[in-house]
This record gives C-alpha cells, sequence and structure tokens, in this order.
C-alpha cells in the first residue's frame, strides 16, 4: 500500500486503456480454439482412433480443463491492468506497476522536481481510441517517467500541470511570522 | 504399447485410445492444486493492492462463479468417464 503524507490527498487515480487490457486478452482468446477444435474434429477422429470408454466425456474433460486454464488466464492479465496505475495527489505523482504476479513496481515523484511533460499519441487506434504516452522528466537525477497507455494523455497531462503550478507556488510560500521564527530559535 | 497409463493399442485400420480413469485422475488433481495456488495469489493481490473493495467483491464473485462451473463440468464429465471405462 502507498503510504500519503499528513495533509496530501488523492486528487485522482486513473488506469491504463481498456484497448492495453483487449490487446493482451486477444493472445488468450486463441486459445478457444483449442476446445472448439477438440469438439469439432472429434467425430472426424472417430474414423481412425477408438477412444475407450465414454469419448464424449473424456473430451468434455478436457475441453474443461482448457477451458479453466483460459480463465484464470483472463484474470491473471485483468490483474495486471487493474493494479497499473496512476495516481495524482497534492504533493506527489505515483505510477505502480504491477508486471506480471511477482513483480511490482512503485515510482514516486514530487510535483515540484517536475521539469518537463510530454504526452503523445501515436498511430491510428490510438488516435481513435484517444490514449498515448507520457513523459515525464525529473529534476535532480534526471529520470524518466513514462506511462504508457493512457486514456486521454493531453488531459492528464494538463492536469498534471495545473497540479504542478499549484505544488510550485506552495513550495515557494515561506512564513516569516514571529512566531514561526521563534520556532525557528528554538530548534 | 504401453506407457504411464495410457494405452494406444494398434488395430488395422485403426486405435484405440485407452486413458486410465486413475492417471485422468491424478491429472485433474495436479490441475487443480495449481489453478487453488493461482487463485490464492490473484485473490491476494486483488485484496490487498486495490483501490477499491467493491470492485474486488465483484471480481471475486464473477470469478469464483466460473471456475466453480468449469470445476463442477470437469469433474461431472471425468465421473462419466470413469464409470464408462
Amino acid at each position: 500500500m502507498i503510504r500519503l503524507e499528513k495533509d496530501e490527498k488523492i486528487l485522482f487515480i486513473i488506469r491504463k486503456h481498456w484497448f492495453v487490457f483487449f490487446v493482451d486478452i486477444i493472445s488468450v482468446a486463441l486459445l478457444l480454439l483449442i476446445p472448439v477444435t477438440m469438439i469439432a474434429s472429434l467425430h472426424y477422429l472417430k474414423q481412425f482412433i477408438d477412444i475407450s470408454g465414454n469419448d464424449v466425456a473424456l473430451v468434455a474433460t478436457a475441453s474443461s480443463v482448457v477451458l479453466l486454464f483460459i480463465w484464470t488466464s483472463i484474470f491473471i492479465i485483468w490483474t495486471d491492468y487493474y493494479l497499473d496505475i496512476l495516481i495524482l495527489t497534492n504533493k506527489h505523482i505515483i505510477d505502480v506497476e504491477q508486471k506480471g504476479l511477482f513483480s511490482r513496481e512503485l515510482s514516486m515523484f514530487r510535483l515540484d522536481k517536475i521539469q518537463d511533460i510530454t504526452s503523445e499519441v501515436n498511430g491510428l487506434i490510438p488516435t481513435l481510441l484517444k490514449f498515448g504516452t507520457i513523459h515525464i522528466q525529473t529534476a535532480g537525477d534526471d529520470r524518466e517517467f513514462l506511462v504508457r497507455g493512457m486514456p486521454k494523455p493531453f488531459e492528464v497531462r494538463h492536469r498534471i500541470s495545473k497540479q504542478q503550478s499549484i505544488a510550485l507556488k506552495e513550495s515557494r510560500v515561506v512564513d516569516i511570522s514571529d512566531d514561526s521564527l521563534k520556532k525557528i530559535a528554538r530548534s | 504399447m504401453k506407457d504411464a497409463g495410457i494405452t494406444i493399442l494398434q488395430e488395422t485400420p485403426s486405435y484405440t485410445f485407452v486413458i486410465s480413469p486413475t492417471v485422468l485422475w491424478v491429472i485433474l488433481s495436479v490441475f487443480f492444486i495449481l489453478f487453488l495456488t493461482i487463485s490464492v495469489i490473484i485473490i491476494y493481490h486483488w485484496t490487498t493492492y486495490s483501490y477499491a473493495p467493491k470492485t474486488v467483491g465483484r471480481v471475486v464473485k464473477i470469478y469464483g462463479f466460473g471456475a466453480a462451473l468449469l470445476i463442477l463440468s470437469i469433474v461431472t464429465s471425468a465421473i462419466l468417464y470413469t464409470t464408462s471405462t
């Protein structure tokens, strides 16, 4: 779980575009051809192979096992998709990336450390479905932060920029009242 | 020809394919253990890392319902096969 600072608030949580999930699902969906082929070819195979016992029951067992494998795979892919999120708070931008079942990466950057935000949409499908990549360049260690498959990347960039401006203004505000000076002197 | 419970008897012009019920149930048990392990891992991920408990509740129900139907289908057809041999 992500621990936020005391006065930190989550402004929005954004997940990758559904098309990213859909593309991953296609490869698993192709496996559906296995049970379909098994059932369809049973009548043909009977001419050459004599399956001892109830052949329909055996094919049904094998097909159901394949279907259970497909069912589980779909949910593994969904887990990967569902847990990949971008969180914008009033202080940070957090990218959580689930890589399979046993790997999880969490990147966290202060909004006032962001130097540059770029969003891009490349290709026909991303243009039609409005998704793309967001690049975020941060100060200091020259780290580039890349988030692929973001829905409405220009809008997301605008919201991050807006929040970044607020964060920058807040970081520039210096309290020089008597009370705060006394506190500093005491410490 | 006999290998690990699967027997293929060659008869001209066709083959007889025999899978022993014991071997079938052993294979199914291995699949079931594997399925249970993966299920525990993915449900752990949903409950630990998700930000929407309502969505997780719904997904667990859908996943469980689909899996239960398929397991029922596997067990029923395996019993039918076992009794037929």
